[in-house]
Formats: structure tokens, C-alpha cells, sequence
């Protein structure tokens, strides 16, 4: 992981990430991966039912998740101002905000704060905006021992790996690679006992807490009206991160932060239900600066990092959206390709759709090009997105411009070209039809087109036409018509003729 | 390191919203009715509501794996208190400074029992001294975080129990330390039924309407605390106490206890 951080030329490294140019290989390898599909299987079966119950107990899901879209529209359409709002809020109470234009900036500030306050032990709560920056390996660069402390999170840092989820870091891993790893790791007798083995990992990251002198987190909502950070856990690590070490720091993504007090409550209600399918999750922590005078525990100084790192881009673009996005992984957990790959196929830090259209935003288009084509545009990520994120078009928009950019072979842009012409001649549309039906015919195999000759054979190597009908639909519609009226050709019907 | 002005205009520029003038833009913060007058609304509603809210409130807390108790008297809660540290052989019990707890009088009954209770606050005249008490305040947080980290069960009162979700809502102030409901393996909270509201956002309401300076009503920290600490972390199968407490109680004072 070190060495491909400092070998590589720009901070968008992979670090540890597959990356994604190599898309379709990585694909390729996980649809063989037997205890990765075993994983996915679970997270379909658990996740997806769960958030559908918990959505129609909900009883005005549809309401709230326009009501939490309504919010995210208005904060980004002035967000230079609620930005500037939190900073003032947060700032009174004593808060030190930190503005990091990219991954660079945000991991120098945070080295900084470490080197200031001496700091040796770093316990990190999880969050997927410090995955983005590879804080990790950086600070383990500087001699700083950090670790995390989401479970799922401390499991995969204790195997060198990178989170395949944004809420279930671990699920690609079995329940006896976790037991042998922390056999090998902890020294502790092997146990395949999930209690057992949360145990085990309670009592080593509890040591880690109470000699850390420094907390990071992710912060899931920033509150412009009261310079409040938000932090959502259901284990306790953003709890305990933020309270025992003597310093907290909080990155977060410009994105993040929502106007209103009020706001959190629709805010919240939306997140929790779609990501794990509860109501609140077990520990919602709201912190309003450091620790006061007369408080007795908590940190004695509190940074914020408001990260940019591509996100004013994204604002510019027709794309805008993306940033509404709350990271909680419903769109993950219903997309048919993810559901099949899982998350490290995607090659960085964000997988599934969303990933889909965050991966290219940040790291460059052409490098990531095969991510916004793994999508059948089905459309459930958007049907299950708590703010109505409209990701099918967003890729949609991506693959637009990937088509602008290159040359497309002169094959495909002629056909397409022929196609559009054809179309726009309906009697010539019909004998190309009629044409169609002739010419398929060796091709043919109970009534679909499973193996096409050049140039078509890309299109169906990896999936099926249904056969060109031997009578076409306008053919037996006429048909009708001429059954149901003898004097076909009266006005009436000439009215209901489709395309003339 | 982007200075605020720099990293904003990257943001207005994305915008393109440099030609909308500032006078034509509504306001950011804005209430759909007068806050005073809401939060009244919400107390009336709740008052008549609170009977149905109080079961509301055991079923939630339930579902996720909360021990709801309502008791009528304020010796039944104690001993409820006394029972449970008996049936987990704890010794040491750390808890908040609270009205509630200290007219409960539930150490004398631990302490009878040979557990020992220890209250998160700092001996008189701790904060008085100007600048020597910052080194008395330092080695008064070391101790009790020390009490804390080896403490078997954490005692604490509530701001407020929001039955729609069953969740505690704690802030932090002097005698109430954040410790109390996170580090110990068990965590059991003392309300009474009036402190029972409906929504999370009656709280944020009410908080808005508590007094000028909302931050300082916010406090440094308030945690709302639904249920015990729980992970599906590995293979997604629910396990509780993974960093937080492994069991949380609630027990409901019926507000008609004297006390």
C-alpha cells in the first residue's frame, strides 16, 4: 500500500484500490470469487428487504424523501453561503475550521494537527471521505499508529485491504477468514463465534481509545444554523473517537453540510431507513464544539476539515446531483451489477452506481470510462436513493461524454447514422423491417438472434435479440383495423395510425 | 492550506450565481411559525398524548433490544438499580449528577450492598481557582475517566426519551459526563414519564425554543442513544456491545411518584 502511494505520480493513487481500468477483468474475477458471491447473496437477502419494510412502515416515505431532495436542492443551490454560515457558528463555539482544496491540502492539515498537539495514537471512527484522501497510509508514513475502529473497518485494516461496501466495509470477507485473521493478528484464540469475535475486537480497540491522543471522524451532517458536526454510528466508534482522545478532528466533504436544526430530522429519518433499514440508528452524536469549562470529559479542541477535492467540479456539471448523495448504500445493495461484482471490482473508493458516477468525477473520465457503461439503467438505484439522486441519467450524461471525446469506431457511427434516417422514413422503416425479417433468418434460433456475423458479433456475445417478428406490428395492426372497420381507409382510423 | 475566502469563491464560482443580487436571495435560516408558539403547540399535543406515548415508547426501545421498566414508585426504581448491579456481581457503579438520581437516593442502597457509587462531578471548589484549577480540573477528568474505563455499570438521567424511536436523548454538562452511557458494559438511564416526547424533531423544537443562545442549549455534545451498541459488521448477523454498552435500561418514573 506504501509503495504504490509513493510511487504514484498524482494523490488520485489507488492505494490499495484495484483501480479502474481494469474494470472488466476485476469483474470477470469476482463473479468466480465463491465466498464473495456468498457475501453478496447475504447482503441481497438482508439489506434490501429491510429497507423496503422499513420504508413502508415509514408510511410517507415518498413524502420525506422529497422533502430531504428539497433540502439538498436548496443548500447546494447557495452552498458557498451555508458554508460560510457554518464556519461562523462553528467558529463561536470555539471549533477550528480548516478549508483543504483537494486530497493533498486535506491530509497536510490534518498531519499538521498532529505534529502540533505530539500526537502518537490515532483512533479513526469510520469515514469514507478519509478513504478518499488515503489518510492511512500517509500518516502511518509519518510514524503516527492509527487505527480504526469500525469493526468492519479494523477488520480490513488488519488484512491490507480497502472497504467493498460504504456501510459494510467487511462483507466480502466470511465469518472464518474474520476468525483466522484475528487469531493470526490478535494472538487470541481462534473463535468462529461472531459474539466471541466482537469481543475480542471490543477489548483490543477499547485499549486503543483510551491511550489515543487523537480522534478522526467523517461527519454524515454538518448544521449551518448551529455549527454543529453530526455523527452517525451504531457501534460507538464515532461516540468514543470523539470523546476520549484530547483532540477531534472531522473531515468532511463540502457536501455535507444542511441548513437547519429542523433539517437533521428529515435528514436523518431518510439515511437511516435506507441504509439499514432502522428507524435512528443506535447512537446519533451531535457535537457543538469542544468540551466547555465545567464539561468533564471530551475533547479540549475540536477541527473541522471542509474538504473540496472535485466537489465545486461537480457543482458546475449537469451532474450536480452526485452531491446530494448520503452514502448510505442503498443504491449499492439493489443494483444488479453490484450485486454481482461487489465493491472492489469498481477499482476506488466508491462502488455501486453512485460510484459509478462519483469514480469518474473524481479521477478522470477516461481512465474510469467502463464504469458508467456497468449499468443496465434499470433504475432501481434511483427508486431506492432517499434523496431521489437520478444516477440512471447521470450515467447516462457520462457516457454522452465519453462519446463527444473519442472517435467512435466509423462502423457504429454509421449504422447509427443509417438507423436514425431510417427511422425518420416510415415506408422505408417498414421495408427495412420487412427486409430484417428475411435477412435474419440463418441467424435465427427459436425465435431469437443469439449469435450475430461481423459487425454486429460484439453486441451479441453477451446477450440475446429477440428475433425480428415474421409479420410486423404495423403490419398486423393494419390488419386489425381492416377486420374491426371494412373502410379502412376513413378518416377515423387514418388518426390513430402511429408514426404518420 | 485554501484560505475561506479562495475556497468559497470556487464554490460561488460553481455556482454561477455571481449576478444574483444578495437583496434578491431569501433568507437562509427561516422557521415556518413562530418558535415560541410552536414549542407550546407540542407541549399541549404532548400532555394528552403522553399515556399512548409511554407505550409507544417501551415497544420501540424493545424492538431494538432496549429493557424498558415503569415503575410507580421511586423504591421501585432503586431497587431495580440495586437488583440489576447484584445480578451482574458489579462493584463499582459511575453515574450523573442529576436532580433525579439524587432524590432517588439510590447510592446508600448500592453501597449497602458493597457496591460503590461514584458521581461524575468534581469536588467543591474544583472550578473555583482561576489558574491553578486548570491542572485540579485536568487530574479531575484523568481520575474519573479511570473510575469510568473499569466502572461495570453506568447510571445516568435524561434530557428528554423520544418514543417514536425510543431513544435517550443525553447532553453534556457539569455532572453529566459523556462516559457514563458509552464505557460501561451496561447502561442504565432514569427518566421520568413527563421527560417522554413524540418525534425527534419535537426535541430540536424544544431545544430552539429553550432560549436565545441555541448552542449553549445544544451543549458541547448530545447523544441520542437508541438501544445497546450493535454491529452487523460480520456476515451482517446483529451482535450488541461491540464498543458501546452491551445492554441498556431504561427506567420510567411515573411522574405522579412523590418524591
Amino acid at each position: 500500500m506504501q509503495t504504490q502511494t509513493a510511487s504514484s505520480p498524482t494523490p488520485r493513487s489507488h492505494a490499495g484500490h484495484l483501480g479502474t481500468e481494469g474494470f472488466k477483468e476485476h469483474a470477470r474475477q469476482a463473479l468466480q470469487d465463491a465466498p464473495l458471491q456468498q457475501a453478496l447473496e447475504l447482503l441481497v437477502t438482508n439489506f434490501v428487504p429491510r429497507r423496503v419494510a422499513a420504508m413502508v412502515a415509514l408510511g410517507n416515505a415518498e413524502a420525506l424523501r422529497t422533502e430531504a431532495r428539497a433540502i439538498k436542492e436548496r443548500t447546494m443551490a447557495r452552498l458557498d453561503e451555508y458554508l460560510e454560515l457554518f464556519a461562523t457558528q462553528a467558529q463561536r463555539v470555539g471549533v477550528h475550521v480548516h478549508w483543504a482544496h483537494d486530497a493533498a491540502e486535506a491530509r497536510q492539515i490534518i498531519t499538521n494537527i498532529a505534529q502540533d498537539i505530539g500526537a502518537q495514537v490515532i483512533v479513526k471512527g469510520k469515514s469514507m471521505a478519509s478513504e478518499e484522501i488515503h489518510l492511512n497510509p500517509h500518516l502511518e508514513q509519518r510514524g503516527y499508529e492509527v487505527i480504526e475502529t469500525d469493526l468492519g473497518e479494523y477488520i480490513i485494516q488488519l488484512a491490507g485491504e480497502t472497504p467493498s461496501h460504504i456501510i459494510a466495509p467487511a462483507i466480502h470477507k466470511t465469518r472464518q477468514q474474520i476468525a483466522a485473521l484475528l487469531h493470526e493478528k490478535l494472538g487470541t484464540p481462534y473463535t468462529e463465534v461472531i459474539p466471541e469475535m466482537t469481543q475480542v475486537a471490543r477489548q483490543a480497540l477499547r485499549e486503543h481509545f483510551l491511550r489515543a491522543d487523537m480522534g478522526i471522524t467523517g461527519a454524515n451532517f454538518a448544521i449551518a444554523e448551529t455549527g454543529s458536526i453530526v455523527l452517525v454510528t451504531n457501534e460507538g466508534n464515532g461516540r468514543l473517537s470523539s470523546t476520549m482522545p484530547r483532540v477531534h478532528v472531522a473531515l468532511m466533504g463540502m457536501e455535507k453540510v444542511i441548513p437547519r436544526l429542523a433539517d437533521l430530522a428529515v435528514m436523518l429519518k431518510v439515511l437511516t431507513n435506507s441504509a439499514t433499514g432502522q428507524k435512528i440508528s443506535s447512537y446519533v452524536t451531535m457535537l457543538t464544539g469542544p468540551r466547555q469549562t465545567h464539561d468533564l470529559d471530551g475533547p479540549e479542541a475540536l477541527h473541522v476539515v471542509i474538504m473540496d477535492n472535485g466537489r465545486s467540479a461537480i457543482l458546475r456539471s449537469t451532474n450536480r446531483e452526485a452531491l446530494y448523495c448520503l452514502r448510505c448504500g442503498a443504491c449499492l445493495n439493489v443494483c444488479p451489477i453490484y450485486q454481482n461484482i461487489g465493491g472492489h471490482a469498481y477499482g476506488w473508493v466508491y462502488p455501486g452506481p453512485i460510484g459509478a458516477v462519483l469514480t469518474p468525477m473524481f479521477t478522470g473520465l477516461d481512465t474510469a470510462q467502463h464504469l458508467p457503461r456497468a449499468s443496465t439503467l434499470c433504475g432501481a438505484c434511483r427508486e431506492a436513493c432517499p434523496v431521489k439522486i437520478n444516477i440512471p441519467h447521470m450515467l447516462l450524461n457520462l457516457r454522452q461524454q465519453l462519446v463527444e471525446r473519442h472517435d467512435v469506431p466509423w462502423v457504429e457511427r454509421g449504422l447509427f447514422m443509417l438507423w436514425a434516417w431510417i427511422m425518420q422514413h416510415p415506408r422505408l422503416y417498414a421495408s427495412a423491417v420487412a427486409l430484417a425479417a428475411l435477412v435474419q433468418k440463418p441467424f435465427v434460433n427459436q425465435g431469437w438472434l443469439t449469435k450475430l456475423p461481423a459487425p454486429f458479433s460484439g453486441w451479441t456475445q453477451s446477450r440475446d435479440f429477440k428475433a425480428v417478428a415474421a409479420r410486423s406490428f404495423r403490419q398486423r395492426w393494419q390488419e386489425t383495423l381492416q377486420y374491426e372497420r371494412p373502410d379502412a381507409h376513413g378518416a377515423a382510423a387514418s388518426e390513430v395510425r402511429p408514426h404518420e | 492550506m485554501s484560505s475561506q475566502e479562495a475556497f468559497l469563491a470556487r464554490v460561488r464560482r460553481a455556482l454561477h450565481k455571481d449576478s444574483v443580487p444578495p437583496a434578491a436571495r431569501p433568507p437562509l435560516l427561516w422557521h415556518d411559525q413562530g418558535i415560541a408558539e410552536a414549542a407550546a403547540n407540542v407541549q399541549t399535543r404532548l400532555a394528552a398524548q403522553r399515556s399512548a406515548l409511554v407505550a409507544q415508547l417501551q415497544q420501540e426501545l424493545s424492538a431494538v433490544g432496549g429493557v424498558v421498566a415503569h415503575v410507580q414508585a421511586a423504591a421501585e426504581a432503586v431497587a431495580y438499580v440495586t437488583r440489576l448491579a447484584q445480578e451482574k456481581n458489579a462493584t463499582l457503579v459511575v453515574r450523573w449528577q442529576s436532580d433525579l438520581l439524587d432524590t432517588l437516593e439510590v447510592d446508600a442502597a448500592l453501597q449497602q450492598r458493597g457496591v460503590a457509587v461514584h458521581a461524575t462531578t468534581l469536588p467543591p471548589g474544583a472550578v473555583a481557582g482561576p489558574a491553578a484549577s486548570a491542572e485540579a480540573m485536568a487530574s479531575q477528568r484523568q481520575a474519573l475517566r479511570d473510575l469510568l474505563a473499569r466502572a461495570d455499570l453506568g447510571l445516568s438521567g435524561v434530557d428528554y426519551v423520544i418514543a417514536e424511536t425510543g431513544t435517550l436523548v443525553l447532553t453534556a454538562q457539569a455532572g453529566q459526563m459523556r462516559g457514563v452511557s458509552l464505557l460501561p458494559p451496561v447502561h442504565v438511564a432514569v427518566a421520568r414519564t413527563s421527560q417522554v416526547i413524540a418525534t425527534l424533531a419535537d426535541y430540536l423544537l424544544l431545544v430552539q425554543a429553550a432560549g436565545a443562545d441555541l448552542q449553549q442549549h445544544l451543549t458541547s455534545c448530545v447523544s441520542f442513544v437508541t438501544g445497546p451498541s450493535r454491529t452487523g459488521d460480520i456476515e451482517l448477523k446483529l451482535t450488541v456491545g461491540v464498543h458501546g454498552p452491551g445492554e441498556l435500561h431504561l427506567i420510567l418514573v411515573d411522574e405522579s411518584t412523590p418524591t
